[in-house]
């Protein structure tokens, strides 16, 4: 009998160790992990955080909203949200446990005051900032500029409720109560000294110090934390600006997460596949014509420029994992068009040729074309480009590389762009729209007929059924009938993350939710 | 000596204004907008931003007005504001942090380079065209020839990844942690060479000269003569180059720095060009200068203790 029971016990025992150990079973001693950021901190304050700012900003000056990797929004310092019937007013309701890392709570005015703060013009980037999202809000334009201390969109309903009021709707206006750049700050604090941001005031859960002469930045758990309690206890951002430390630092442990913005893709994309994780919905590289400067004033030249390029294969090329996209609208935004292609065809470039202005190459003056030096890969790709519109239609182009396009009159420029929100109708009002950013910026006026339509498609409700076929035809007469942006490569941004960081998801936001990662034994 | 130490260092003065002026107006005039620069180029510039901007920033105002600003702000310690960062860190803080990192790495490489490359030069002159002088003489003319930038991250795999005998890669905790090592032999490798050539040519010429026989004819023996007679006039030149070589090591090393992530006073200065931070770009400028003046004027005044017959005045 005793016989048996110890059989018995064995075969449990046995049994036991073949059941798969959770994550939870398995977890390292020593929740901490040392991160890479890209660059120096330049600044701290959500609304004029740029590129590797974003990544520790979800966790420490808490948005609305934080956004999933397929883009939906989920709860984070607000509950939920309301749209009024005419897409004209947002109403927010925050979480009423919500508090300051000080244990003060957090208020429809704090939000307010945080975000007035953050408007205004000495508070926000060169770039635009909070600015590129918050412009439709009525009286924010206002703050910005120094008129007026009060944002009247923002209305304060009570101590958990903030409805936001735009000047005009915009379809997906949600999408930006997600974005970073939304983040709260506590307004009461000396926001304006430059020491505050050492150690400041944090919301979400984590708290940071940071030390702007030595470029570490450093998170603990926030005891003040509302929400679900989180394992990581502690985070180093270190700064290490060349590439190939970063990867040798990685492939040595003392780093377990950095960013690659292109530079390793070809190794790590050899070395580690299976410890990329793609950045969704980013943005990408396009060239830009100018229709206001000789000779891309005609459409039929610009046509023949484009269909004279070989882009896919001089970027297969030059950039084998490199992704070649050939739309404004990307693959992870809604309304894709996955059946657009931009020709490559030399005969048809040179009929285009034959019916502009000039007729033949010898009457066409010289293409001046734009590029930052700053990014060394375009000056590989435009030579290429050079050479097959010289050898296509016998045109000479001009390569101008600069440190900004200040003061450059040019037809073809070199720019990177993306969408803020998932949908198309941002990213292609800033091409299309009379008053549109990307096209003022390259000098291009868009046709009236296509302004009408962009229009049209803006104003149409979001589940309309003919929006995504009007927006993609707004997108089709700016790339093939009109020849004026001419996408080339999708921003090829990827976390690297070793095996032993479980839960690890990024987002639009290029952020990390820290708040759901564990480190296994490793 | 006490006047040519006074008249000297009252040279510096005109030297740091002539420094500041062209600096500043090489900023001033340059092509290029700091300001639209910061605003990328994916936005418009508005303009009512760009002239709060240059308001805040005083850059709004007339080229001699700011340069006395500037000029006036110097005397009192202040070198204005950076523009790139939101957060408006005082450029004086920020050298000031940077300067610290890259005076601890460059003193040490440059006592490291002294200590190490003066016997060798001296070793390979004593034993001039032995094996041991072609080695020292090959390795000094092959070692600087490999760029930083290729002999960095390929000593970082040999040593870190592969042979695991240094466990960091990168950072900065002090002249005393494994972190220093890398950057520092790197920092020392392709001056040292230098002096240690340097160096060997001085006591070659020096081994023929009458007052080395008659030390020798003395029955002083061979190390006696070399450090005694030999050393003390070969070293002229030598402190000449090590002049240069300070003044580079203490303004720090744009790659090193870059690849190594130490947050020192290269790493400023390529921050700086990168964002068009223009007080940046100018205080890097004037305490870049003003160390290369200050290590000319400590180099002269070694001279008449190295060698009696140099008189100052």
């Amino acid at each position: 009998m005793k016989k048996h029971r110890l059989a018995l016990i064995f075969v449990v025992l046995l049994l036991a160790s073949l059941l798969p150990v959770s994550a939870q079973d398995n977890l390292a001693e020593e929740q901490v992990v040392t991160a890479i950021m890209e660059s120096a901190v330049s600044t701290l304050h959500p609304s004029a955080v740029g590129g590797a700012q974003r990544d520790w900003t979800r966790v420490t000056f808490a948005a609305p909203f934080v956004r999933t990797p397929s883009g939906e929004l989920e709860p984070w310092l607000a509950t939920g949200y309301e749209v009024s019937d005419d897409g004209m007013e947002y109403t927010i309701t925050l979480d009423p446990d919500a508090m300051f890392s000080d244990g003060t709570p957090i208020t429809a005015t704090s939000l307010k005051e945080a975000w007035e703060w953050g408007i205004k013009a000495e508070n926000l980037p060169g770039w635009g900032g909070l600015m590129t999202i918050f412009q439709p809000i009525v009286g924010i334009p206002e703050v910005s500029s120094g008129e007026s201390d009060d944002a009247e969109g923002l209305v304060v309903v009570d101590d958990h409720t903030l409805t936001i009021v735009l000047s005009r709707p915009v379809i997906g206006f949600q999408d930006a109560l997600g974005s970073y750049m939304t983040g709260i700050v506590k307004a009461d604090d000396d926001l304006d000294n430059p020491d505050y941001w050492r150690n400041p005031t944090t919301a979400g859960p984590y708290v940071l110090t940071w030390n702007p002469d030595t470029n570490e930045l450093d998170m603990t758990q926030n005891p003040n934390w509302w929400g679900d309690p989180v394992t990581v206890e502690e985070i180093h951002y270190r700064l290490i600006p060349d590439a190939q430390t970063k990867l040798i630092a990685y492939e040595n442990d003392e780093v377990a997460i950095f960013k690659d913005t292109g530079t390793l893709l070809n190794q790590i994309s050899e070395s580690y596949p299976e410890q990329m994780v793609p950045i969704p919905g980013l943005g990408f590289f396009f060239l830009a014509v100018s229709n206001n400067v000789e000779p891309t004033t005609d459409v039929h030249l610009r046509r023949a420029l484009l269909y004279a390029i070989d882009h896919e294969q001089v970027i297969g090329a030059l950039f084998p994992n490199h992704p070649v996209v050939s739309t404004i609208v990307q693959s992870s935004t809604t309304c894709y068009n996955a059946d657009l292609v931009i020709p490559y065809d030399p005969a048809l470039a040179q009929e285009e040729l034959a019916m502009s202005e000039y007729g033949s190459a010898e009457n066409v003056p010289p293409v001046q074309v734009y590029f930052y030096t700053s990014i060394d890969f375009w000056g590989r790709i435009l030579t290429a480009y050079q050479q097959q519109w010289q050898e296509n239609l016998g045109i000479e182009v001009q390569l101008n590389g600069v440190d900004t396009y200040d003061d450059a009159i040019g037809n073809v420029y070199r720019f990177s762009g993306g969408p803020t929100i998932n949908d198309p109708s941002d990213i292609l009002t800033r091409f299309a729209a009379a008053d549109g950013s990307y096209a003022a910026v390259a000098n291009y006026t868009p046709p009236a007929e296509l302004s009408a339509m962009i229009e049209e498609a803006n104003a149409l409700p979001a589940d309309d059924e003919g929006r995504c076929a009007l927006y993609q035809a707004v997108e089709e007469q700016l790339i093939i009938e009109e020849a004026a942006i001419w996408p080339q490569i999708g921003v090829p941004y990827n976390w690297m993350v070793k095996p032993y960081i479980q839960g690890f998801e990024t987002s639009l936001n290029q952020d990390i939710n820290w708040e759901d990662i564990v480190v296994l034994a490793h | 000596m006490t006047t040519y130490t006074i008249r000297r260092l009252l040279h510096l003065i005109p030297t740091l204004l002539g420094v500041i002026i062209i600096t500043f107006t090489l900023g001033f005039y340059g092509p290029g907008d700091p300001l639209k620069y910061q605003l990328g180029e994916q936005i418009p510039p508005d303009p009512q931003q760009l002239a709060r901007l240059r308001e805040l920033y005083g850059l709004d105002r007339p080229y001699h007005e700011q340069l006395i600003s500037y000029v006036g702000g110097l005397l009192q310690g202040d070198m204005g504001t950076s523009i790139s960062v939101q957060s408006r860190r005082p450029v004086r803080d920020m050298l000031g942090t940077g300067l610290g990192v890259s005076m601890q790495l460059g003193g040490a490489a440059a006592i490291l380079i002294f200590a190490i490359g003066v016997p060798l030069g001296m070793l390979a002159a004593y034993r001039h065209n032995s094996i041991l002088d072609y080695v020292i003489v090959s390795f000094s003319a092959m070692l600087p020839t490999v760029p930083v930038f290729v002999l960095a991250p390929l000593l970082l795999i040999l040593l870190v990844l592969q042979l695991k005998v240094l466990p960091y890669s990168f950072g900065w905790e002090g002249l005393f942690d494994p972190r220093a090592v890398l950057p520092l032999f790197i920092l020392v490798i392709g001056p040292l060479l230098g002096i240690v050539r340097q160096t060997r040519s001085a006591v070659l010429e020096a081994l023929p000269q009458d007052y080395v026989r008659t030390a020798q004819a003395k029955g002083l023996n061979d190390w006696r003569v070399m450090t005694r007679h030999i050393l003390k006039n070969a070293l002229a030149p030598v402190v000449t180059s090590m002049g240069f070589v300070v003044a580079s090591l203490l303004t720090g090393s744009l790659f090193i720095e870059s690849i190594f992530g130490i947050p020192g006073f290269g790493n400023l200065i390529y921050d700086g060009l990168r964002s068009f931070d223009y007080p940046l770009i100018l205080g890097t400028t004037l305490v870049a200068s003003f160390i290369i003046m200050f290590s000319n004027f400590v180099v002269d005044l070694l001279y008449p203790v190295l060698d009696p017959r140099v008189r100052l005045g």
